[in-house]
């Protein structure tokens, strides 16, 4: 029942993991650093690190210092294996102000940092002052991207948003959504407005947005972040107990966590991934499906039968 | 509507399970050594309090109002609020429930209940100080991560709620800790954590003493 015991061979990974790691990571980090898989953000043909971070429940560790600490060195482990883009909300609690206090703790290592927050809340004017909040606790003085937060008054916070964008003060515009919800409605904003990027759930057992979304996001040029890729945690209490096949070698897949990782960012709409950890040693492996080989179309067929077959 | 619906319990859970627990162990060392003189009152209080005159009874209610208004500075305030905005919310339910315990200790006819109402009692007491460390360490708690006897939320909970059947109190005046009782258990049922057996025993108790005629056993009427 307790899922905190769920992991006996990622507990395995993470002691052999973590000593290689180590003992690995400058030079890893010199090689790796320059070949990271990169999209390209269509609104402006910027490049973009294809593998990210979300910071829902892994950063809200409020006022503890030392947890603050370990926080750094996962944010540290992230940019230093190329990760650029940083995802939060005013809805996570502390994590906003816990990674303003690790950037800061980094100092140059954070570069380049592609931040990404999002406004939520049902009025608008508190949506401004929110973004103002969002500044003082990320301590950064512009952000890349902006989102409207599972679409909570979309079309208010939407204006502003792109208003702050005319007048230079914000590089990209997006929108979330997540679990599946509000299909429909995002769909009709992808193709009515202007938006940079749009944010949804996607991974092996939620492939709705294959459907319409993904495509609808492809023919209109905008940028997709796929959030919650191992379903918060439930990919790997539903499957890591299996051994992974020998066939995923072909695309440079070592672990469970690359396999879910490398299906997501395999499809041509996604820009980017944002999986979410604490630990040093899940971003090593996360970080490590930005790299080598992806699958293509008949290997993500295979990768399906096989979890279908488990 | 259907959207809300569409929300499980986990998903309105900000913080981890280990920054939860993280939480225990900041407030154990702050507290230090205070959970071990908490710890051998509850123990005096389950082997004596059969012996105990009115005036330590009323001290009783004395040190249960002061651990609430300590912990409503010390675990909510200090720790549990950074990682749970909720808590805030819950910051003048303690304080009320603080101030309730001490007017209450200064009533005139603060009398052990008899019977099956005193055994009751007795059984969420023992509930609050031996069988919730003992499950908390079983379920892969560390020791620094224990929640101590009456000094954290969920054990005062179950001993003012015990408190209250031992001593015939009426139930208005610990709603505050019913409400408690409910939030960490919805708070551990999100987690799927083994500790949900504390508030959810606890709750079930009190059902069973508000609905059905248990409260007829005792030997003194409830007093307003």
């Amino acid at each position: 029942m307790n899922r905190f015991n769920a992991s006996t061979r990622r507990n395995f990974l993470k002691q052999l993991v973590l000593a290689s790691g180590i003992l690995t990571l400058p030079i890893r980090v010199q090689s790796a650093s320059k070949s990271i898989h990169t999209r390209k953000i269509p609104s402006t043909g910027q490049d973009l690190s294809i593998i990210g971070t979300g910071s829902w429940r892994s950063f809200n560790v409020g006022n503890d210092h030392q947890t603050r600490l370990k926080r750094s060195e996962v944010l540290r482990t992230f940019f230093e294996m190329g990760g650029q883009m940083v995802d939060s909300s005013p809805m996570y609690g502390s994590s906003e102000e816990v990674l303003g206090f690790c950037i800061k703790q980094l100092g140059s290592t954070a570069d380049p940092l592609f931040s990404a927050t999002k406004v939520w809340t049902s009025d608008t004017n508190e949506g401004r002052q929110q973004i103002k909040d969002s500044h003082r606790l990320w301590g950064i003085p512009k952000f890349n991207l902006l989102q409207v937060h599972n679409l909570v008054n979309w079309r208010a916070h939407l204006d502003t948003l792109l208003q702050m964008k005319a007048d230079g003060k914000l590089q990209y515009v997006g929108i979330t959504t997540s679990h599946g919800r509000r299909h429909r409605d995002l769909e009709n904003i992808i193709v009515s407005e202007p938006i940079d990027f749009v944010q949804l759930t996607y991974h092996m057992q939620n492939r709705d947005v294959e459907d319409r979304l993904l495509p609808a996001s492809l023919e209109k040029g905008v940028a997709v972040i796929a959030n919650r890729p191992f379903s918060g945690g439930d990919l790997f209490d539903d499957y890591q107990r299996y051994p992974l096949p020998d066939w995923v070698k072909e695309f440079d897949c070592n672990n469970w966590a690359q396999f879910f990782l490398k299906f997501v960012i395999s499809h041509p709409a996604i820009t980017c991934a944002i999986p979410a950890t604490s630990r040093v040693d899940h971003m090593i492996e996360n970080m490590g499906a930005g790299y080598g080989e992806l699958p293509d179309a008949s290997t993500r067929k295979k990768m399906l039968r096989y979890i279908s077959s488990l | 509507m259907e959207e809300l619906l569409s929300y499980r319990l986990a998903d309105l859970l900000l913080f981890s399970e280990s920054t939860y627990l993280r939480q225990f162990e900041r407030y154990n060392q702050w507290l230090y050594p205070g959970q071990y003189i908490a710890a051998i009152y509850g123990l005096l209080v389950l082997v004596f309090i059969t012996r105990f005159n009115l005036f330590l009874n009323r001290i009783l209610f004395m040190i249960q109002g002061l651990c609430w208004l300590l912990m409503s500075y010390g675990f909510l305030w200090q720790f549990y609020q950074s990682i749970n905005w909720m808590v805030l919310y819950f910051i003048p339910v303690f304080i009320i429930q603080g101030f309730i315990f001490l007017r209450l200790g200064f009533k005139q006819n603060l009398i052990l209940a008899k019977g099956r109402v005193l055994f009751s009692g007795l059984i969420l007491w023992f509930l609050a100080l031996i069988f919730n460390p003992v499950l908390e360490f079983s379920t892969q708690r560390n020791f620094s991560e224990l929640s101590c006897f009456l000094l954290t939320p969920d054990s005062i909970a179950v001993t003012s709620v015990a408190t209250m059947m031992l001593f015939n109190q009426k139930w208005l005046w610990f709603i505050p800790s019913f409400s408690w009782l409910v939030f960490s258990l919805l708070t551990y049922l999100s987690m799927e954590s083994y500790s949900v057996l504390i508030p959810g025993m606890s709750l079930i108790i009190i059902m069973i003493y508000l609905l059905t005629p248990l409260n007829r056993f005792s030997a003194n009427k409830p007093t307003l």
